[in-house]
């Protein structure tokens, strides 16, 4: 037995090993040797996918049902890996739940799109040890109302996927959760939605198919991510915004006074993260951040600006007027991400030329991005002007199709 | 960091009587030792019997990179008021990798940083360790992780048997 790596290591510290496996490799290591044999059982993460039905049942049975009630579990994730349309067994996850309800549960997941959340709310929500929860389900209807939840009073962080819930209902839910820092929501289906939350510091807002007017009420808020392939409009009161995260993938020529309005709103924080994707539609170039013989906002505060994008003219101009109008920067990344290619079928014939990087050369040599770091301590401060002054042809606007083929584009009113 | 020389040094003795002179700021990263230091704040020799020089050494050397990423973090926030995100996300990842490589031990040594990370109270080097074990254990049958870490197998066949129709599941390949 002196060749035993694990024969001086105490069964506390070989259970924190096996609690970063699944369930089915933890319980694997019960054939290990007489010592492992209830090991894993004492595991403080069951962590359950499958993509058999039958399989996942047993191993719910066995792993949580039948688990020792002295045992405190403090990660549950549960995964419905198997075919579509068919979700886990309500009753099953149901008796899961009342289960871990008792073994001071704190961290749960539940990935399982078809999944009715609509019984297991109520037992989710008498979880008074629980501090993060995801559900990955689209099944909770517009009208849903929510059960109280006065109970989660140690909910800091709260995930929903496919969030159809009307706003006034979810606002409801928010007020109680007193703890409450992180709310992410994916894909909402509401296209006006208001977020109140007097606690709420970190929102993240992602894969949203449409357009989103949003109003927000969150004088805690520090952080805000969004990302969607249109650009939102936001309103609200955000007072204690430091940073900002934006990223859009389908940007058209019509997006640019919604993006205007987003950047004014934004315009107290003081780091900007900005990654724009053209329109795969969109032949030629156009300014997106600043409308054409406008004033941009002044990010009086703005320590620190990276912005992913095709630099192309326009976008380069635009972002060194933004530079100009913002005397606190620390530190500016620009990194050039090429336009989709021009050779798909269809209309799609974006001219290479026009959508080249012209961001100036870099120490390698290319124009693929530009760093400057710690500009407020005078380094980089001359690649920095040089850009600052750059020159642009006065002429401001998007260039003119020219070809008969792209007739469309002005139909569009672009 | 000049202020290293007027820092507090303290002595570590290791199982096999080596020494390590370390400062009280790198020695203070191992909760054990900070409660004797808080207990009796006079002390400047630590006797370690359960560690021994090499791997001690080691844990000096992580608890050492970890107070100096800590340190330049901290220079830079007092210096500008905020500290630059960027440069922050940066360092981060160095500290990453650094912990990546710093893992690149064989499974012995690993087992023995875990029985002194969790004696010396090293959180940070203790997840660490722990993760790598995890992930030598993940994706392997109860051969090959016999085989990792020299575990004799002292269950009976009817044992195994019985082990084996209890959690079928855990016994599949297809997962």
């Amino acid at each position: 037995m002196q060749d035993d790596y694990f024969s001086n290591i105490p069964d506390e510290l070989i259970v924190s090993v096996l609690s970063f496996l699944n369930t089915h490799e933890a319980a694997r290591t019960s054939l290990l040797a007489r010592r492992f044999r209830h090991l894993w059982k004492s595991s403080l993460s069951i962590n359950i996918f499958s993509t058999q039905i039958g399989k996942f049942v047993a191993m719910a049975d066995r792993a949580i049902l039948q688990r020792n009630p002295v045992e405190p579990l403090l990660n549950l994730r549960l995964f419905n890996a198997f075919i579509p349309n068919k979700s886990l067994p309500v009753s099953l996850i149901s008796s899961c739940l009342i289960k871990a309800c008792n073994l001071d549960l704190r961290h749960l997941i539940i990935h399982d799109s078809m999944l009715d959340l609509e019984p297991i709310l109520p037992i989710i929500f008498s979880i008074h040890s629980l501090e993060s929860l995801r559900l990955d389900s689209y099944k909770l209807s517009k009208e849903y109302s929510f059960p109280s939840a006065t109970m989660l009073r140690c909910l800091k962080s709260l995930r929903f996927f496919v969030f159809q819930v009307s706003s006034a209902k979810f606002n409801r839910l928010l007020l109680e959760l007193c703890c409450l820092e992180d709310l992410h929501l994916e894909m909402m289906i509401e296209r006006v939605f208001s977020i109140s939350s007097q606690t709420i510091r970190r929102l993240k807002l992602t894969r949203n198919p449409r357009t989103v007017y949003l109003e927000l009420s969150t004088p805690s808020l520090e952080l805000l991510h969004y990302e969607s392939d249109r650009v939102p409009c936001i309103r609200g009161d955000t007072p204690s915004l430091r940073k900002v995260v934006f990223k859009f993938d389908d940007v058209t020529g019509k997006d640019v006074n919604a993006m205007v309005g987003l950047l004014k709103y934004i315009s107290h924080a003081e780091e900007l993260t900005l990654k724009i994707k053209e329109d795969k539609d969109e032949m030629y170039p156009f300014s997106i951040l600043l409308e054409p013989g406008k004033i941009a906002a002044t990010f009086s505060r703005l320590k620190h600006l990276d912005v992913t994008a095709c630099f192309h003219k326009f976008n380069l101009q635009d972002v060194v007027t933004l530079l100009h109008h913002s005397p606190a920067l620390e530190s500016v990344m620009l990194v050039h991400k090429a336009a989709a290619s021009c050779n798909n079928f269809g209309a799609n014939k974006r001219k290479k030329k026009d959508w080249a990087s012209k961001l100036p050369l870099n120490a390698d040599g290319n124009r693929c991005y530009a760093y400057f770091l710690d500009l407020h301590l005078g380094k980089n401060s001359e690649e920095f002007m040089k850009l600052l002054n750059k020159k642009f042809t006065p002429k401001r606007q998007r260039m003119k199709p020219q070809s008969k083929k792209c007739t469309f584009l002005k139909n569009r009113g672009c | 960091m000049a202020r290293s020389s007027t820092e507090n040094m303290i002595t570590l003795m290791s199982s096999d009587g080596e020494e390590f002179m370390v400062t009280e700021k790198v020695a203070r990263e191992c909760t054990t030792i900070r409660n004797m230091l808080e207990d009796d704040c006079v002390i400047t020799n630590i006797p370690l019997p359960n560690v021994t020089s090499d791997i001690l050494s080691m844990v000096i050397e992580y608890c050492m990179e970890h107070v100096a990423a800590a340190e330049k973090a901290a220079a830079e926030t007092a210096e500008k008021g905020s500290s630059s995100a960027p440069a922050a996300a940066k360092a981060n990842k160095d500290l990453e990798e650094w912990d990546k490589a710093f893992m690149n031990v064989d499974v012995y040594t690993l087992c023995d940083l875990i029985l002194a990370a969790n004696y010396l109270n090293v959180s940070g080097l203790l997840d660490l360790t722990i993760q790598t074990a995890a992930n030598l254990i993940k994706g392997k049958s109860p051969e090959q992780i016999r085989k990792t870490f020299h575990i004799q197998n002292d269950l009976s066949l009817e044992e195994e048997e019985k082990i084996r129709s209890q959690t079928p599941w855990a016994f599949e390949k297809s997962e």
